[in-house]
């Protein structure tokens, strides 16, 4: 008997461009990276890191306007037949890195 | 004597308190227990509603009320807001559930999707060091399980009900 192995065709990384989301603003979007990670119940999920040209004081203090950005991106991996679940990160030109931790 | 602060909002205020440590520049540490103290505030209080509905309000702080909470796993609380989250429910629903609902508001697909990301937050916060975790991330965690435990009253009963029965036997009729 020939015995087949399955394949599973690991699905493809999506590609999220900020101009055809439809994005509120503000803030300005500049770019969107989209990478595979394991979820918390071990199933493959998306980190999606939206890059946002800087954030004012406000919009730092009062961050209603991520819900507006994750709906879209949600939407728009549902769309496409992605069903992994989208984690997403905000990172600006300005964030804190490993280096900027107290001593 | 008064009534004891509930564990979900000492949680809130804990995560609240560290993340008002440090302004300029947060320790990891205190980011990412803030981030992991939103998620478990989120958790404790669907455990506190789940023993309301199931033994009634009076009861839900007795010992059976905090057995009835102890049967809630992040698993099925994650799965169940997967599915409520979706543009595809009530229609994706175990076969059980779909006839609970006509149809699941935007409100609640919203309040499901946040549970899922305060989830998978928490478990980078815990788990993963190799990603540096802002204090963004953080306060958006604290601010959405803040507005979820306050919109959950005012989300339809209907909604809440199948909600709250899914997560407690999600395991059990999943498959069907």
């Amino acid at each position: 008997m020939l015995v087949v192995p399955m394949i599973h065709k690991r699905p493809e990384t999506p590609k999220l461009d900020p101009k055809k989301l439809g994005l509120p603003s503000p803030p300005a979007v500049k770019s969107i990276d989209v990478n595979p990670f394991v979820n918390a119940v071990g199933e493959e999920g998306l980190e999606v890191t939206v890059h946002l040209t800087n954030l004012t004081s406000e919009q730092e203090g009062n961050l209603d306007w991520t819900k507006g950005i994750e709906k879209r991106i949600r939407d728009a991996l549902e769309s496409m037949g992605d069903e992994r679940f989208p984690l997403i990160l905000y990172r600006t030109p300005s964030d804190e890195t490993p280096a900027s931790e107290p001593e | 004597m008064g009534v004891p602060v509930p564990y979900h909002e000492q949680l809130l205020v804990q995560a609240a308190k560290l993340l008002a440590e440090d302004p300029k520049r947060p320790y990891q540490a205190n980011v990412r227990r803030a981030a992991s103290a939103s998620y478990d505030a989120v958790f404790h209080f669907f455990a506190d509603e789940l023993a309301k509905q199931v033994v009634g309000a009076s009861a839900a702080t007795d010992s059976l009320g905090f057995a009835v909470g102890r049967a809630l796993e992040h698993g099925s609380l994650r799965a169940a807001a997967e599915r409520f989250s979706s543009q595809g429910a009530p229609a994706n629903l175990p076969l059980p559930f779909r006839s609970c609902l006509t149809r699941v508001s935007p409100e609640f697909r919203a309040l499901a999707s946040d549970i899922v990301s305060l989830q998978d937050l928490r478990h980078r916060a815990d788990y993963d060091r190799a990603i540096h975790l802002q204090k963004r991330e953080a306060n958006v965690a604290l601010s959405r399980a803040e507005s979820l435990v306050q919109d959950w009253p005012r989300l339809d009963t209907d909604e809440r009900r199948t909600f709250l029965v899914a997560i407690l036997l999600w395991k059990s009729l999943a498959g069907r």
